[in-house]
């Protein structure tokens, strides 16, 4: 697997906008949605969505794979989910039992059902308005737009750090998988969690102790390049333009009518058609 | 942040850059490592991550500001990578809680000297800090409205989670803890 | 001429460990000068580094007496910071020094923190660029960089802080000769255009070539030599620095003997190790191709080349880390594909470049039982076999070594531990990667010798840059550059093979000049100091080729 991130959407509309935009749109979204058990609602939001996802211009062959496992799983949890969940905690009017689930016996109904693809559609949407941070965002913005957005000037630096150690700590992963390979360490198949975890150590503890010895001498030749201090250029310039402010003014709309909405209630109780 | 207990400890909140490469290694490591997960047999949700150990451990070692970003930062890339984007944001912030709570608990506890029980004391913080650091998954009530109630945020979210980083947390950090316990000191910082 | 750095009778004891690591320095150091500072391992050079850069007393808890003045004004009185503008400093290692994941941001870090405005940090990103010539890299993520790229680069994110001195830690020991050397001419640029510059290195050959105005020669924290070059050639300690060839000659009778390392004749039976037609590589990257060679079972093998040349590939394949995308290779003459790795464990003990990424357990004992544990081996015989092998790396000495944390011991000590798990799967042949890497000659010495005396072990192969180990410890030489193997031949018939020296990442070394010139028979060649020796013998009057010695 390539542990480097991948700047997929270089070029299009949503890499052009000023990497918070990016940032913040995900945050006014999921106040957007968040609690709304109306269908109609999240799929009015999920257009919106679906608009801006088209704009970050992500090529379907570099993330099919990402959306296919992002699908499994998010259906195996809200299918699990429904199940588990007893439905009498919602109200409607779609009380008439479809089919009874064996061994839970947890009675389907058209409320379970249309509540169930809420939740799924929601999480869908989320990571389309996700995705762009992973792959439209340059990653060399990525601490820029952090301190920009005011976090601590040596986390955000932490951050663009975190990218520049990925790399080497999966060189490193690898060097010593060989090299414990070489000494006839197998992958445990065991059944058992506690000697599962228990042969990961050899991987994990050389790994982990190689970072932290070589840490120290990062440490300082970050010092010794004069890091820290209260104030710290940022090479790339950030500045919002008009577009930037047309998008985040947008989707602060679409926050303030959803949870207006949600307020009054209106957003409150899961559609039957 | 010390091994040297005759200087005064660095005030529990401040950012150096050890603060922050510790961090970025961390996290680095967090993400990498995290991608391997295995499920405990007989349950078809309850995913172990192994790599989850480092969370507690780097809060413990490194203070809370680098276990939380450890946590955060780490999960963060390993969605990334595995393709939830930012969907599952608030396991991200659970897994930055867990670090942060490990090194506010570490901070105020005295330096053990006896290895077996600072072995048993490592794995209880930690757990401590994980059971404490996931609860905040239960944002999922919010986001999902009124229709995840808190017994299926226990059953389904919280329980299984905590299960399977528990049995990471008691079984790897102590063990890595114990291994970095002699080199802690060697560096003369 | 004003001085950059005055150091004054300072003493350095670290709090943490109580140990004392500089005694009573003193050195001065002034615009034009480049000073070299050698020693072997421990001998306090990174502490005195650390003193003249500000981390001593600023990051490291120490305890400091006597005064050290840089660019005028106290160390002491000063942030690390503020020092970092007047000391620029290349750590040893360019890979952890390097902190920005492209090659201009990584430039841009230090003016950054500074907070210089983006004007004038893309002014001088610029200059310095096209100074030290990675223009053409500026773009680049820094992990896809070679090492000699990495040096590069990360001298530039030194030089733009326009530092008034640089030091520089062990410039020759991560990289080959061809890119250590450029990097030295860019720091006798600088030094030259009013600059100044103390190097640490324990390689004084190569760097006496660039005219070191001083030498400082430490031993245990304190001053055993200090003045000028020629004085530290008549008085170095030749068994820990590595001195030009022509100095052994002249200083021939104080050399000590040198054990002659067992000979094993090879006589034609099948190879241990054979390729054909082989190519290497890593997904569609294409490392190695066209690889026809055949190593015997008692052999002892160089493979030599640049760094990222494919050395390691080569051998890894001998152990399955990587299989042959074409051709075949045999193992005992069976091909290896009927193999597994476990299997291949009593065959080939391969050791890693990096002692540190194999070292997991509480105690040496443990970690010396994982191997032979994992092959199924009883206590009992895993206990035998744990202390023969710490007798044959000499770890035996170290106090209750079997529960000592593997990570505590010195780097040394951790190199031999990793020949010592090797060795305890009881190996027929041994492949080290990189064996020298980072260490002094006399640790290097040390190891080497106990690797190829080890008894049980039939054969050697070695993976180096370092020309003259080869030349020393090989009777064959394989040399891999640029994904072939452009020669395979006896240490001496390769010594007065012109083409492999003009190309190949390598640098003749004054041992090899040597031994093209006095040597005619075609074999393996005596240990420099006996070929010394012989060579002061037969013309005491006129003490041979006088390398870099400056007038």
């Amino acid at each position: 697997m390539d542990v480097t991130p991948r700047y997929l959407g270089a070029g299009s509309f949503l890499s052009r906008r000023d990497p918070r935009v990016l940032l913040l749109v995900p945050v006014l979204y999921l106040v957007a949605v968040a609690g709304i058990v109306d269908l109609r609602g999240v799929l009015v939001c999920t257009a919106v969505a679906l608009v801006y996802y088209r704009a970050a211009g992500i090529p379907w062959r570099g993330v099919r794979a990402n959306w296919a496992f992002m699908l499994i799983f998010t259906t195996v949890l809200v299918v699990l989910n429904s199940i588990l969940t007893s439905a009498d905690t919602r109200s409607g009017s779609g009380t008439e039992v479809l089919f009874t689930v064996p061994v839970t016996q947890t009675a389907i109904t058209w409320t379970t059902l249309s509540y169930a693809f809420t939740i799924l559609v929601r999480y869908v949407s989320l990571a389309m308005v996700g995705f762009p941070v992973a792959f439209n965002i340059a990653p060399s913005d990525l601490g820029v737009a952090f301190a920009r957005l005011g976090l601590s000037q040596r986390l955000a630096y932490g951050v663009d750090l975190t990218f520049r150690f990925l790399p080497s700590t999966w060189a490193s992963l690898h060097e010593t998988v060989d090299a414990q390979r070489l000494r006839g360490y197998e992958h445990s198949r065991s059944r058992n969690p506690v000697r599962r975890l228990l042969t990961m150590r050899p991987v994990v503890v050389p790994v982990t102790v190689n970072a932290l010895i070589d840490a120290e001498d990062t440490v300082n030749a970050m010092d010794l390049r004069g890091f820290g201090g209260r104030h710290r250029t940022w090479m790339r310039e950030l500045a919002f333009d008009r577009v930037d402010y047309l998008i985040l003014g947008g989707f602060t709309l679409v926050a303030v009518v959803m949870v207006t909405a949600k307020l009054l209630g209106l957003t409150g109780t899961v559609w039957v058609p | 942040m010390n091994a040297d207990a005759a200087t005064p400890r660095d005030p529990v909140l401040a950012i150096s850059s050890r603060t922050v490469v510790f961090g970025a290694v961390g996290a680095a490591l967090y993400a990498v490592l995290g991608l391997f997960s295995f499920f405990i047999p007989g349950t078809q949700s309850v995913a172990v991550r192994p790599a989850f150990a480092l969370v507690p451990f780097f809060g413990k070692r490194f203070g809370v500001i680098a276990g939380f970003f450890v946590g955060l930062v780490g999960n963060a890339i390993i969605d990334l990578l595995q393709g939830y984007g930012l969907t599952y944001w608030n396991w991200s912030v659970a897994n930055g809680l867990v670090g942060a709570i490990a090194g506010l608990i570490f901070a105020y506890l005295p330096p053990i000297s006896r290895e077996s029980v600072r072995l048993v004391v490592t794995a209880l913080g930690s757990l401590l800090a994980t059971a404490i650091g996931l609860l905040f998954v239960i944002t999922d009530i919010w986001v999902q409205g009124n229709g995840i109630d808190f017994k299926t945020f226990l059953t389904l979210n919280y329980g299984p989670a905590l299960l399977a980083d528990g049995i990471a947390v008691v079984i790897l950090t102590p063990a890595l803890d114990a291994i970095w316990e002699p080199l802690s000191k060697r560096t003369g910082r | 001429m004003t001085a950059l750095i005055e150091v004054h009778d300072a003493s350095v004891r670290y709090l943490s460990t109580g140990q004392a690591a500089l005694r009573s320095i003193s050195l001065t150091v002034a615009r034009g000068d480049l000073t070299l500072v050698s020693g072997p391992s421990g001998c306090g050079k990174s502490t005195l580094l650390r003193l003249l850069n500000g981390l001593i007393p600023h990051a490291y808890r120490a305890e400091v007496s006597g005064e050290v003045v840089v660019g005028g004004r106290p160390v002491a009185g000063r942030t690390i910071r503020d020092v970092s503008t007047v000391v620029g400093t290349m750590l040893q290692d360019p890979r952890k020094q390097i902190v920005g994941t492209t090659v201009a941001a990584e430039i841009a870090f230090g003016p950054e923190n500074l907070g210089l405005p983006r004007e004038e940090i893309r002014r001088r990103t610029t200059e310095v660029a096209g100074r030290v010539g990675i223009t053409h890299l500026l773009d680049r993520a820094t992990a896809g960089l070679s090492g000699g790229e990495l040096q590069m680069v990360a001298f530039a994110g030194v030089l733009v802080m326009h530092p008034e001195i640089v030091v520089v830690d062990e410039p020759l020991a991560n990289l080959d000769p061809a890119a250590s050397l450029r990097l030295m001419r860019e720091v006798r640029r600088f030094v030259d255009e009013g600059g100044a510059a103390v190097v640490v290195e324990h390689r004084v050959e190569e760097i006496l070539k660039f005219e070191p105005a001083e030498v400082l020669y430490l031993e245990d924290g304190t001053t055993r030599y200090q003045g000028p070059v020629e004085g530290f050639l008549r008085v170095a300690p030749v068994g820990h620095v590595k001195l030009p060839f022509g100095t052994l000659v002249s200083r021939a009778r104080e050399l000590p003997a040198v054990p002659a390392p067992p000979r094993r004749e090879d006589q034609g039976t099948t190879p241990r190790l054979e390729y054909r037609g082989v190519a290497l590589g890593y997904g569609a990257r294409t490392v190695l191709s066209g690889i026809d060679l055949a190593l015997g079972a008692r052999q002892r093998v160089a493979v030599l080349g640049p760094n990222g040349a494919g050395k390691s590939t080569l051998l890894r394949a001998a152990v399955l880390l990587i299989a042959a995308s074409r051709g075949e290779v045999l193992v005992d003459g069976a091909p290896i594909s009927e193999r597994s790795i476990p299997s291949l464990a009593t065959t080939f003990g391969y050791v890693f470049q990096n002692p540190g990424q194999a070292l997991f357990s509480a105690t040496v004992g443990q970690e010396l039982a994982f191997g032979p544990r994992n092959l199924g081996w009883s206590p009992r015989e895993i206990a035998r076999e744990s202390e023969k092998v710490l007798r044959a790396t000499l770890l035996d000495g170290e106090k209750d070594i079997m529960d000592r944390p593997p990570r505590t011991l010195s780097f040394g000590q951790q190199r031999r531990l990793t020949v010592a798990l090797a060795l305890a799967m009881r190996p027929r042949t041994l492949i080290l990667d990189e064996p020298t890497a980072g260490q002094d000659l006399h640790t290097t010495t040390e190891f080497i010798g106990h690797a190829l005396a080890a008894d049980s072990v039939e054969s050697v192969y070695f993976i180096t840059h370092d020309v003259d180990l080869a030349l020393t410890y090989a009777d064959r030489i394989i040399v891999v550059d640029q994904g072939r193997v452009v020669a395979d031949a006896s240490p001496a018939e390769l010594a007065r093979a012109e083409t492999v020296w003009s190309g190949a990442g390598l640098q003749p070394t004054s041992l090899l000049r040597a031994v093209r010139d006095h040597l005619t028979d075609a074999g393996s060649i005596p240990h420099p100091f006996d070929l010394a020796r012989s060579l002061s013998l037969l013309s005491p009057s006129s003490p041979a080729p006088q390398e870099g010695t400056t007038p």
